[in-house]
């Protein structure tokens, strides 16, 4: 199907929708909708000529497929969720079941008083909740791409969250993602929204798995607003079924002094694109984005990453490691932009891959802009393999070839995961890692 | 332990080791001395199977050809090289390694893997006896270590896989006399009637301290002279132009 008529069967399709998602009897929801629809229809799905999009090749989807499903479909009761939680982890949990967040699952009403949380699904039916609808129409209105206008065309459920000024959230909150879809084609469609009032703080995990080997699609969105001095710790681990399309975004808002911390984990899907947009947009401002990404068979990795400077001496520490196997590729386009007033600015950048076949690919694009001219920029890149001295040392120690380099391969990764403050995710990304590596480990192809 | 024969190594038109002939008994220290680009870290690489391509001749170890095992076999066999340049591995624990090293050694012997306690209090031990600070176990394989740091973490290695026949690749250069001392202690610890330990160094210094059966010195690729102990004094004493002159003046005798 020709892009023009994907757009168009999108279109059908979310006219088709409309009636059936909620806040149907909403007017504002409505005009947000149709707005994001027109929207979808001028920039169309992406395609290799859009510059954004240039290493990331969508054709093995049919695209036209996937189909979001009504909340009264989803079979909530065959979940066995323990099967999913990770070991001795204390924390609050929401759980989404194909796009739907799931209260049977969630332990939303656990926590503290003050805080604010409910389903995005229950904002947009309730008029009360404006500004919700506000933050989907400007979210329309930057839209960079069609699977943006169309997270925002079709949104339906996803949590919204609110700290109140100086609340340290006691245990951290996970938000799992289940595709439970035993059909192809199915689209998970997530709009969460997030925010820190001063001096708050929050863990968040986010997770995204499937309980079966399906090719479904996510398209997630989480938007985050971190006020003044509040801090914002979030862990995104996308390991979904590897016959997967997940497209997700994480714009993050920073305010003056406050701090946000993401881990950006991609473990899973055929493709994967997820794009950070961080906006330092306070004095003092502090972010550090931490990537990981392993990729084998034949998965596409894709993290499109762009730092905004709006304001002076804050600073940015993106570090994105990635693996990759098989004919496995990735690309990462890290962008800077610094503004004009955005004096003393710290923005530092490191990009590094290691190749572990003659088949596998990784692109890589630094993108400095920088209009100040008091700042501290760096950014690096590398495209390597595993180095032989290493290997030779540990099999001069006894330890055999394959084993040597899996060692060093797990090194290589292990710089990104021992900085996961969260135990339980720690050891859980060490297992994730484990069982991927086990898979990658037969080196025959290896340069 | 170890007989090596007419060995030869090339690298591309480049001619490293000119026809090796050494043979090294149970129980007994070897020392190689020679000036840089001797050839002595090439004979060392060769044992330890770093080096796998223009070589001929051939390097007999407890009975077996070494130059067709596979670096890991030759180490699992007893054979351990302490590298003169140690290589950083960012990522890898040191007690990991050591612990991975100790158990691919005791898995080919048939034997269970090593119980966590008892390896922590043996290398404990040996870490006192190299006075090694703990923090050391938990840092990254060399990676940010001092010169001496490195060589120590090798004989700390070599201690804990009490290897038969151990290399030691210039282990005393970079280091002061405290801390040649200490590896030194840590070698003599190791050495008893059943292992044999080759010093490649160009220092006689380090043969006050770990005293050798025979000295042999390499030149250009070949050993030139044997002797004992007292063969590294007259190094010391004359310099490596002695034993050149010494041997051109028998080759004159001769022809």
């Amino acid at each position: 199907m020709k892009n023009s008529q994907l757009t168009t069967h999108l279109t059908q399709l979310s006219e088709t929708l409309s009636p059936y998602l909620p806040g149907a009897a909403n007017t504002a929801v409505a005009n947000m909708r149709q707005r994001a629809l027109t929207r979808l229809a001028e920039l169309g799905l992406p395609k290799i000529t859009d510059e954004a999009w240039r290493y990331t090749n969508l054709r093995a989807f049919d695209k036209s497929a996937f189909k979001p499903i009504a909340e009264a479909l989803v079979s909530r009761c065959e979940l066995e969720i323990e099967a999913l939680e990770l070991p001795s982890f204390d924390r609050y949990r929401i759980v989404l079941i194909d796009g739907w967040v799931s209260d049977t699952h969630s332990t939303i009403d656990e926590l503290p008083a003050e805080v604010e949380c409910f389903r995005l699904k229950d904002a947009l039916e309730q008029r009360t909740q404006s500004d919700i609808v506000e933050l989907l129409d400007s979210r329309v209105s930057h839209a960079e791409h069609g699977f943006e206008a169309l997270n925002c065309t079709i949104a339906a459920d996803g949590v919204v969250l609110r700290l109140p000024a100086g609340l340290k959230l006691d245990k951290p909150l996970e938000i799992i993602h289940v595709s439970q879809s035993d059909a192809d084609a199915r689209l998970s469609n997530v709009n969460h929204f997030v925010s820190l009032a001063e001096n708050a703080k929050l863990d968040l995990v986010e997770r995204y798995v499937s309980v079966a080997q399906t090719s479904h699609m996510t398209n997630a969105s989480i938007e985050l607003n971190i006020a003044d001095s509040a801090e914002l710790n979030h862990y995104r681990i996308q390991n979904e079924s590897r016959s997967a399309l997940h497209v997700g975004y994480a714009t993050a808002n920073q305010s003056e002094n406050s701090q946000y911390r993401i881990f950006s984990i991609s473990i899973g899907a055929l493709l994967d694109r997820h794009e950070v947009k961080q906006n330092l947009a306070g004095e003092l401002a502090r972010c550090e984005m931490k990537g990981l990404y392993v990729g084998n068979e034949k998965q596409h990795i894709d993290n499109y990453t762009t730092v905004t400077h709006a304001s002076p001496e804050a600073s940015s520490d993106e570090y994105y490691k990635g693996i990759l196997a098989d004919r496995g590729r990735s690309v990462f386009h890290g962008r800077i932009i610094v503004n004009k007033d955005a004096q003393l600015t710290d923005a530092q950048q490191q990009n590094r891959n290691l190749l572990l076949s003659q088949d596998a690919e990784a692109a890589t694009k630094p993108q400095l802009e920088i209009y100040a001219d008091n700042v501290k920029c760096s950014h690096g890149a590398t495209v390597g393999h595993l180095d032989s001295d290493a290997i030779f040392y540990l099999r001069s120690r006894g330890l055999d070839e394959k084993e040597a380099r899996a060692i060093l391969t797990e090194a290589f990764a292990t710089e990104i995961i021992e900085l996961v403050d969260l135990v339980p995710v720690r050891e859980y990304l060490f297992e994730l890692l484990r069982e991927k590596l086990a898979e990658v480990h037969d080196y025959r192809k290896a340069a | 332990m170890l007989s090596i024969h007419d060995l030869k190594v090339a690298i591309g038109d480049k001619h490293i080791l000119n026809g090796i002939d050494l043979s090294v008994n149970p129980g007994e220290i070897h020392a190689i001395m020679g000036p840089n680009g001797s050839g002595k870290s090439t004979l060392a690489n060769v044992i330890a199977g770093k080096l796998d391509e223009g070589i001929s001749g051939t390097v007999q170890y407890q009975g077996q050809n070494l130059l067709e095992l596979d670096p890991e076999e030759r180490a699992r066999k007893g054979v351990f090289l302490a590298f003169q340049h140690p290589t950083e591995i960012p990522g890898v624990n040191n007690i990991y390694l050591i612990k991975a090293a100790v158990n691919a050694m005791r898995k080919h012997r048939g034997q269970a893997e090593v119980d966590a306690i008892d390896f922590l209090k043996l290398i404990r031990e040996k870490m006192k006896l190299l006075e090694i600070n703990e923090s050391f176990l938990y840092r990254s394989v060399n990676d940010g270590f001092s010169g001496g740091e490195k060589k120590r973490n090798e004989i700390l290695q070599m201690i804990m896989l009490e290897p038969q026949l151990a290399l030691l690749d210039e282990t005393d250069s970079g280091l002061d006399i405290d801390a040649l001392k200490i590896v030194s202690r840590g070698v003599n610890s190791l050495a008893n009637d059943g292992r044999s330990i080759i010093i490649v160094t160009h220092f006689p210094r380090i043969l006050e301290y770990i005293v050798p059966d025979y000295v042999h010195v390499l030149l250009n690729g070949k050993i030139v002279h044997s002797g004992d102990k007292n063969t590294a004094h007259d190094l010391e004493k004359y310099g490596y132009t002695w034993v050149s002159e010494k041997v051109n003046s028998a080759a004159e005798a001769v022809a």
